[in-house]
């Protein structure tokens, strides 16, 4: 209590200039925060700079800087955000200038109308940081930082005495809420421009993640796992087993003894895939990859639906459903795809060309696994065999899942499978293939991700990217291309129930900690599931939601006048709650009928040429009136006794009430007992 | 018959008695026995020789109270007012004399001539309505009532009450110079002081005990309060005067209200009761922001009392 007293006392006793400033920059600040990261070193140093200096200048009194000196300042800062982004153009440029002119603007800032271009600087560069990044802990800062902007525009503009610390705190906020209904309307029923229509081109320069377009097992010491998300799926049928869920995305046919790599016609190449039994609907939220590559489960039937592919006229280019492929996707992708998992693709005939390339292996290469491949070859030519026979060999060789497996040199594949048998999905999956390929059996590597677990709070499979995965597909005549997974045959675990309980894992493995707290793992899927429907219903409110809403208000067909109906609607029923509220607000006070019939004999009286003074009591006014009008005296002595009777003296009955306001109501219909007009 | 009609048959022998002695002042007349009523004490402010002093007298002898008088001047000391101890050479210890504060009527003539130290002595007996001394403290007659006179300040050798000491008085009122016709009647009549001295008591003392028991039971509506909220906000919140009314004001002038409202045989306050007290409870508490030099009493009538609507 003290402490704060103190304090306020301090508060009292800076200049209310000061203080004003300060608030403004705090508020500037704020809004400034976000940016600091993707700021070039100098703006952000030169802005606290700035700001220190003025601080000090209206502390001291300086004078501040002349006009040349600003201009020259101004232009030099121009050129420095101009080489040091090398444009003036779009979001990161752009968001550079307007911290630039902030700290310019201090130069000369003096009157409140200066403090308030400081402070719309501020709500554009709020504007700014949501176009960089829309999560809900952004908006919630963003609504924060306009909160304090909009607090010291009305410090700035409200007289000194009427400022306490907190006091335009309150009436922005209330301001702030005031708006809140309104900006609910705006954002529900303003037509959408599909896509980001700002789509202000934002640096290239971010790592791409997920699936690489190659694949060299050996050649990475460690697996590179992420915790972060790669998609969420949502499902309209059953969700699949766990150990149905490969979610696939690049198929690898070319091997040069070390590298995977993919062909160079995937993705022009006709279908023919035998849908039968079941299929599932689900619909995929990709976080951005910087890639093409669209995960999707084991067959696509469907060709993927999406308002991004629609409206943008994306090109959707997929072939034989094992890939998907779209321009890049460099923001938060939604799309909806159809998969029959018991399909079969290709079962009668492999075109020449495919086997060959699924059976080439580099000339003279891998001796020991082409040895090994002949020996499993001479027990029994059936592919089936062949690779049973193999996985069966995976199983019981003391081969281990590792995350962090030896290097391996010159000959990947045989160091590998006779040497080192340590190794992760991508070590499997390689040496797989070359030996299948071997044995004559038409093989390929698949990548993608394996697994998810699902969101009880959000109802989705959440996939991270630590669930990378790659397996193979051999081509068995009569059945097409079956899916075959060497690491299940080494850690069953990894594919039945996740990462964390592969049999044999070494190393670090993300997420541990929440494995081991149940109550931390909760708390992450909820907020997950609060972060996946915040980009589900707000972010991702595009036209077609809003058209859906539309329907179902039953203005579905009109398009954008149904908009406009809407929005007028809207706009109409918060003025009418708003005017309500106003009525409720300045409402006037409850009123004795007493006190009111009181007032209406004294308007009676007034019409007849006498009205009521305000500070006249009752007697005092009785009496002037019946020296005034005589002719209203009888009764006016009678309803004077009454009214003070109930008004003033105790023990008021409401029969006395209900008397009293009998005789005035009689009163102000007939002021004289002979009816006569009293004036006459 | 109700207890205020009661009342008022009681009272209003007195005040006509009253108003046999001095002519034509029933409203100075009436004020004084309100404030009699409401257990206050009176300030009579006017010029010598307008009847202060009868006044005084003649409520002393009507009321049946007894009756001292001290004519305060410069040298008064506070045991003048309040009494001394004497040694006692028989009896081998101190005697305390009670001084002439020892009554039911104190008239404290010319109080504003006396020291403040003196001043201030006979007000603290007013407020504690006893006195303290060696170590002893004695109580007061009840009832206890000081009537003190006052010369208007801008006369010569005066020592004004400051406002702290004013507010012990509930009311102040003026008698003012007597009207043409009743100056006549005056100089006509018998003289006052032996009218006086043969006025019988009109009400016993212990019947005006009851009464003054009774003042605060007089009802006392809500709106009521509102108005008189009302006044007392216009005076804190108007910026007409230098500091609004204080609570104990506020309840002085509600008391003086309550007593006026029985005084006419009245069993609940009207606006009416609060606005004839206004000016006798609130005119000497409140100090106009735009005095004029020299003048005395601030204008309630415009600034307090049209300015605030009844409730």
């Amino acid at each position: 209590m003290n402490a704060l007293a103190w304090r306020v006392t301090r508060w009292r006793a800076i200049e209310p200039g000061f203080a004003r400033l300060l608030a403004t920059l705090g508020a500037l600040t704020l809004a400034l925060l976000p940016h600091v990261a993707r700021l070039s070193v100098w703006i952000t140093a030169g802005l606290a700079v700035a700001m220190a200096a003025r601080l000090a200048a209206e502390h001291r009194g300086w004078a501040l800087p002349p006009r040349w000196l600003r201009w020259t300042a101004a232009l030099a800062a121009t050129a420095g955000v101009l080489v040091s982004y090398r444009t003036l153009n779009g979001l990161e440029a752009g968001t550079a200038l307007l911290a630039v002119m902030a700290g310019l603007k201090l130069a000369e800032t003096r009157a409140p109308r200066d403090h308030a271009v400081l402070v719309f600087i501020g709500y554009f560069l709020c504007l700014a940081a949501l176009l960089q990044e829309q999560s809900f802990v952004q908006l919630a800062y963003a609504v924060a930082a306009c909160w304090a902007l909009t607090a010291a525009l009305a410090r700035v503009h409200r007289p000194i005495e009427a400022n306490t610390p907190v006091r335009p705190f309150r009436l922005a906020g209330r301001v702030l809420l005031l708006g809140l209904p309104l900006a609910a309307i705006l954002f529900v029923f303003v037509p959408r421009i599909e896509g980001r229509f700002w789509a202000v081109p934002t640096a290239a320069d971010r790592g791409t993640t997920g699936i690489d377009e190659e694949m060299s097992p050996g050649d990475v010491a460690a697996l590179g796992l992420s915790d972060d998300p790669a998609f969420r799926a949502w499902f309209t049928s059953p969700v699949p087993a766990p150990e149905d869920r490969y979610w696939r995305m690049l198929v690898l046919e070319q091997f040069d003894g070390r590298t995977w790599r993919r062909a160079r016609d995937d993705g022009r190449r006709e279908a023919s895939l035998d849908v039968r039994g079941p299929t599932i609907d689900y619909r995929i939220a990709l976080e951005p990859t910087q890639r093409q590559w669209l995960p999707a489960l084991d067959y696509v039937t469907t060709w993927p639906e999406s308002a991004a592919i629609r409206t943008r006229g994306l090109q959707l280019i997929r072939w034989d459903s094992r890939l998907m492929e779209a321009p890049r996707v460099t923001e938060r992708f939604v799309y909806t795809a159809r998969s029959a998992p018991q399909a079969r693709w290709m079962a009668d005939e492999l075109p020449p060309d495919l086997a060959l390339r699924n059976l080439a292996l580099p000339e003279g290469r891998h001796p020991r696994t082409r040895a090994l491949a002949a020996e499993l070859r001479a027990a029994s030519p059936e592919p089936r065999e062949i690779v049973a026979r193999a996985l069966e060999r995976f199983r019981s060789e003391p081969f281990e899942y590792v995350l962090e497996p030896p290097p391996l040199g010159a000959d990947p594949v045989d160091e590998f499978l006779f040497e080192t048998r340590a190794g992760f999905c991508e070590h499997y999956s390689s040496a797989f293939a070359v030996l299948m390929r071997a044995a004559g059996v038409p093989t390929r590597v698949v990548t993608g991700y394996q697994g998810g677990e699902s969101n009880a709070y959000g109802g989705y499979l959440l996939v991270r990217q630590s669930t990378a995965h790659a397996w193979n597909e051999v081509w068995i005549a009569g059945e097409g291309w079956v899916r075959v997974d060497p690491t299940a045959a080494v850690a069953p675990e990894r594919v039945r129930r996740g990462l964390l309980d592969g049999a044999s894992v070494r190393g670090d493995v993300p997420g541990e900690l929440y494995a081991e707290v149940p109550w931390l793992a909760n708390l992450r899927s909820a907020w997950d599931a609060a972060r996946t429907a915040w980009y589900d219903k707000v972010v991702g409110f595009s036209g077609r939601t809003q058209q859906a809403l539309l329907e179902r208000l039953g203005l579905g067909e009109r398009g954008w006048q149904g908009l406009a109906i809407a929005l007028a609607a809207s706009f109409g029923m918060a003025a009418l709650l708003m005017a309500a509220w106003l009525a409720w607000e300045f409402r006037p006070p409850h009123r004795d009928p007493v006190e009111v019939a009181w007032e209406r004999v004294g308007e009676r009286l007034a019409a007849l040429g006498c009205g009521r003074a305000p500070h006249e009591g009752p007697f005092d006014y009785a009496r002037r009136a019946a020296r005034e009008v005589p002719a209203v005296a009888p009764r006016l002595r009678d309803l004077v006794d009454a009214y003070v009777g109930v008004r003033y003296l105790p023990g008021g009955t409401s029969s006395e009430r209900d008397r009293f306001l009998a005789l005035a109501r009689e009163f102000v219909a007939r002021p004289t007992i002979d009816g006569r007009r009293p004036d006459a | 018959m109700s207890i205020a009609a009661q009342a008022r048959r009681q009272l209003e022998p007195a005040v006509a008695q009253l108003n046999s002695i001095l002519l034509g002042k029933d409203r100075q007349v009436r004020l004084a026995v309100a404030c009699v009523l409401a257990r206050g004490h009176l300030l009579i402010e006017d010029l010598p020789g307008v009847g202060k002093t009868t006044l005084a007298q003649a409520l002393a002898r009507t009321l049946g109270l007894d009756y001292q008088r001290v004519q305060f001047t410069s040298d008064l000391l506070p045991a003048d007012v309040l009494g001394v101890s004497v040694y006692d050479r028989d009896a081998n210890r101190f005697e305390f004399h009670r001084g002439p504060v020892f009554t039911q009527l104190l008239l404290a003539d010319e109080i504003n001539r006396a020291t403040p130290k003196a001043q201030s002595a006979l007000l603290e007996a007013m407020e504690e309505r006893q006195v303290t001394a060696d170590g002893r403290t004695l109580p007061l007659p009840e009832p206890f009532f000081v009537v003190a006179t006052q010369n208007p300040s801008y006369q010569l050798g005066t020592y004004p009450l400051p406002e702290s000491q004013l507010d012990r008085f509930l009311m102040r009122i003026e008698l003012g110079y007597p009207g043409t016709a009743l100056e006549r009647e005056l100089l006509k009549g018998r003289d006052r002081r032996t009218l006086v001295a043969g006025l019988q008591p009109a009400l016993k003392p212990d019947a005006l005990v009851a009464l003054q028991r009774h003042v605060p039971e007089v009802h006392v509506a809500e709106p009521l309060l509102d108005y008189l909220q009302a006044l007392v906000r216009h005076t804190r919140e108007s910026g007409h005067f230098e500091a609004g009314l204080s609570p104990r004001a506020t309840i002085a002038w509600l008391r003086a209200a309550q007593a006026w409202a029985l005084l006419h045989g009245r069993s609940g306050v009207l606006p009416e009761d609060v606005q004839a007290v206004l000016k006798p409870v609130a005119g000497h508490r409140l100090q106009p922001r735009e005095a004029v030099e020299g003048a005395r009493a601030p204008d309630l009538d415009r600034l307090l009392l049209k300015a605030v609507p009844v409730a």
